[in-house]
């Protein structure tokens, strides 16, 4: 198999020219369909059919639900019951590279949390034509809520560290060469391209110019709310440099002024960490944890809607404390905000690493066999680990999208008598103790977890 | 025509029914009148003291504007207090649930804010504690005061400014909500919850006294109003929580 990914180089992550498909990703698809025996079905919220969850096909929609199909006890949710029932609400991000594998993806999410978990099919703008991120969405009956962020914070890159934008992308995108974003104009190519909750431009707040930055961020958004029309929802779209988390200063006034904007009752908030984290880690600044930690607390308290793409497992953590929404994709991209680095050449060797459900952490493939080579050790029974396991190589797709599974699946972890920050503190604690009880070391050490210990 | 009072911008009449204010004070800007007068005739509210016309009237030869509000009858928190008067645990929730309905009715107007909550701006209507109405909104931005002092027997403004006022910031939600706080504190506790009778404080001062927490709620002051209470003068705005999430606590308990 062909490396598609570098391990801890996120240069191919923000490449903005989708790749062409893989043909070896419809035989992948094959492939993970054939280890599936059950065929479900879950009804689309408003009627018009049938999400196959599992089983030949899944992710993909039928108009009638064929005789001796399992019928799940649960519909698709519609975009409002996503956003505000309280339920998580799993975001995920458009690849660069074998989004055809996405689908399926999404459904295996719901399925496997019965429909207690949400999904969000997610797009850029930036990242792509009208025609192929429409198509992609389109392609994901599974998800609940479509988003096409406009990414304006590619017009600041002297605030967040990003690459430089591409001629093709601005070729897409022409708003990403101009001064000032017509907000009305942003909201219709969202619509163009398909999304059901629309964003404000998401320019990055300049930490520098605190309020200035708020007042434009709060501006943009009343003229986006002015452009909507009936029935359209909104989310005030926010980029922010890790300071305005771990700062107290700038956390104050972020929140003081996001409590104050009562016309916003979705917050879709970004926050960039450091390039020096590891794909596929997470952040274990107490500081900025505990940011996240009472962005989360302060959209409970105020029935607010809060999605934090880009988190991975660290926005899993922040439904514990009142977050709705997490994102994250098949590469490091999808699960981390980072700055951009110019290091690396993006032909390192991808390092064959498997996503440990009981450590809440990815770990090297000698590790997870050590592991499970144990007669206790309880096998993934996600749709991608038959596979992944039955061939005689190491195959990084599938090992992403059984970790992409988990990181969604963990969402729905909850019962009535367990509710999510029950749950979570102990899944975590849980985690801590099967990490004392292994001979971990290095990179395989999941160092977030006694952090995490600690804000639960 | 009774004489009511005089506020730092004008005075107020009685007129039957109703109360006039009008605006004395020189270049009082016309357009932050207009303003104002928009978003308090969206508000419904009966918490808020209604708006029935905003028009103008000539005084010595200048034209001044003069807004005429209903009247309500069962006077002002300020005369209770300095008569001593507390309230039961009982009145006092209510005159919290009553302050914050009437400020989740004025935020939700297009983001009106009071700017000026203390106890002789909200009345008892019929002398009911659970009827409260915020008076004289919108109009008082700032303040003329020089130091933070409780005067016996007048309570002024600054006494009543959140630590992000007293910073000379702008005023928002929260900082009405700080308002209500330190009202319906020094009402049940019969003390201002931060300064002592009498006593002068610069703003600094003010504000190392109020960053320093408040005195502590009379013991028979519990559950969901004590913490409502409590936090309501939290020094950061954001941990005050909207009028709307507070009146949740207080209606879940």
């Amino acid at each position: 198999m062909p490396n598609d990914n570098t391990d801890d180089s996120d240069l191919v992550e923000w490449d903005d020219e989708p790749a062409a498909q893989d043909d070896d990703d419809s035989a992948l698809e094959t492939e993970v369909a054939g280890f599936t025996t059950t065929t479900e079905v879950a009804e689309l919220a408003d009627g018009t059919g049938h999400v196959i969850l599992s089983g030949p096909g899944a992710g993909t929609t039928v108009a009638q639900a064929p005789d001796g199909l399992t019928r799940a006890e649960f519909p698709i949710r519609g975009r409002d019951a996503a956003l505000t029932s309280g339920s998580p609400l799993f975001l995920v991000h458009f690849p660069h590279q074998k989004r055809d594998l996405m689908p399926r993806l999404l459904a295996s999410v719901v399925a496997a949390t019965r429909g207690k978990v949400s999904t969000a099919a997610a797009v850029a703008l930036p990242r792509g034509t009208d025609t192929a991120l429409t198509g992609w969405m389109d392609s994901c009956p599974a998800a609940s809520v479509r988003i096409a962020d406009p990414l304006g914070y590619m017009l600041d890159p002297t605030i967040v560290r990003i690459p430089e934008t591409s001629d093709r992308a601005l070729g897409w995108r022409p708003y990403l060469g101009e001064d000032t974003i017509d907000a009305a104009a942003l909201v219709d190519m969202q619509r163009q391209v398909g999304a059901n909750l629309l964003l404000s431009s998401g320019r990055a707040l300049d930490s520098a110019e605190p309020q200035e930055a708020l007042n434009g961020a709060f501006s943009e958004g009343d003229d986006a709310l002015a452009a909507l029309e009936a029935d359209e929802r909104l989310a005030l779209n926010l980029t922010l440099t890790a300071s305005w988390l771990s700062n107290a200063t700038l956390r104050d006034k972020l929140f003081s002024q996001l409590l104050d904007q009562e016309q916003f009752d979705t917050w879709h908030i970004r926050v960039q960490w450091q390039s020096s984290l590891r794909s596929f880690h997470q952040p274990t600044d107490i500081a900025l944890l505990a940011g996240y930690k009472r962005l989360a607390q302060l959209a409970k308290d105020e029935g607010r809607t809060l999605l934090l793409p880009q988190t991975g497992l660290t926005g899993w953590l922040q439904l514990a404390f009142g977050a709705t929404g997490y994102g994250a994709g098949l590469f490091g991209s999808g699960h981390a905000f980072k700055e951009h680095s110019r290091g690396g050449n993006g032909a390192i060797p991808e390092v064959e690493r498997y996503f440990e459900p009981t450590l809440l952490h990815i770990v090297e493939r000698a590790v997870h066999d050590a592991m499970r080579a144990r007669p206790d050790y309880v096998r993934c029974d996600c749709p991608y680990c038959p596979a992944l396991h039955a061939r005689p190589d190491w195959d990084h797709t599938l090992a992403h999208l059984h970790m992409l599974h988990w990181v969604g699946r963990l969402g729905g972890i909850t019962s009535p008598s367990r509710p999510i920050e029950r749950a979570i503190r102990q899944s975590v604690r849980d985690a801590v103790r099967t990490a004392d009880g292994e001979p971990l070391a290095g990179v395989n050490v999941p160092r977030h977890l006694p952090v995490w210990d600690q804000l639960l | 025509m009774d004489f009511l009072g005089a506020g730092a911008f004008g005075d107020t009449w009685r007129a039957g029914d109703t109360a006039v204010k009008i605006i004395c004070v020189d270049g009082y800007p016309p357009e932050r009148v207009g303003r104002e007068v928009a978003g308090l005739l969206r508000v419904d509210s009966d918490h808020v003291v209604k708006l029935l016309a905003a028009e103008s009237v000539t005084l010595g030869g200048q034209i001044r504007p003069a807004l005429t509000f209903e009247y309500i009858d069962g006077g002002d928190l300020e005369a209770r207090f300095n008569d001593g008067v507390v309230p039961t645990p009982a009145q006092t929730r209510d005159l919290l649930l009553g302050l914050l309905r009437g400020l989740a009715d004025l935020h939700a107007a297009d983001g009106t804010l009071h700017r000026d909550i203390k106890p002789p701006n909200i009345a008892l209507r019929d002398g009911d504690w659970a009827q409260p109405v915020l008076l004289d909104l919108g109009l008082a931005r700032s303040t003329t005061e020089t130091t933070v002092t409780m005067y016996p027997g007048r309570l002024g403004t600054a006494p009543w400014m959140a630590p992000e006022q007293l910073r000379a910031q702008p005023a928002r939600k929260a900082s009405d909500l700080f308002g209500v706080g330190v009202t319906v504190r020094t009402l049940a506790s019969g003390e201002h919850p931060f300064y002592e009778p009498g006593a002068d404080y610069t703003y600094d001062e003010a504000l190392a006294q109020v960053l320093a927490g408040p005195k502590p709620l009379p013991e028979t002051i519990t559950g969901s109003v004590r913490t409502v209470l409590d936090l309501l003068v939290r020094p950061a705005e954001f941990e005050r929580g909207s009028a709307r999430s507070n009146l949740r606590r207080l209606e879940q308990a």
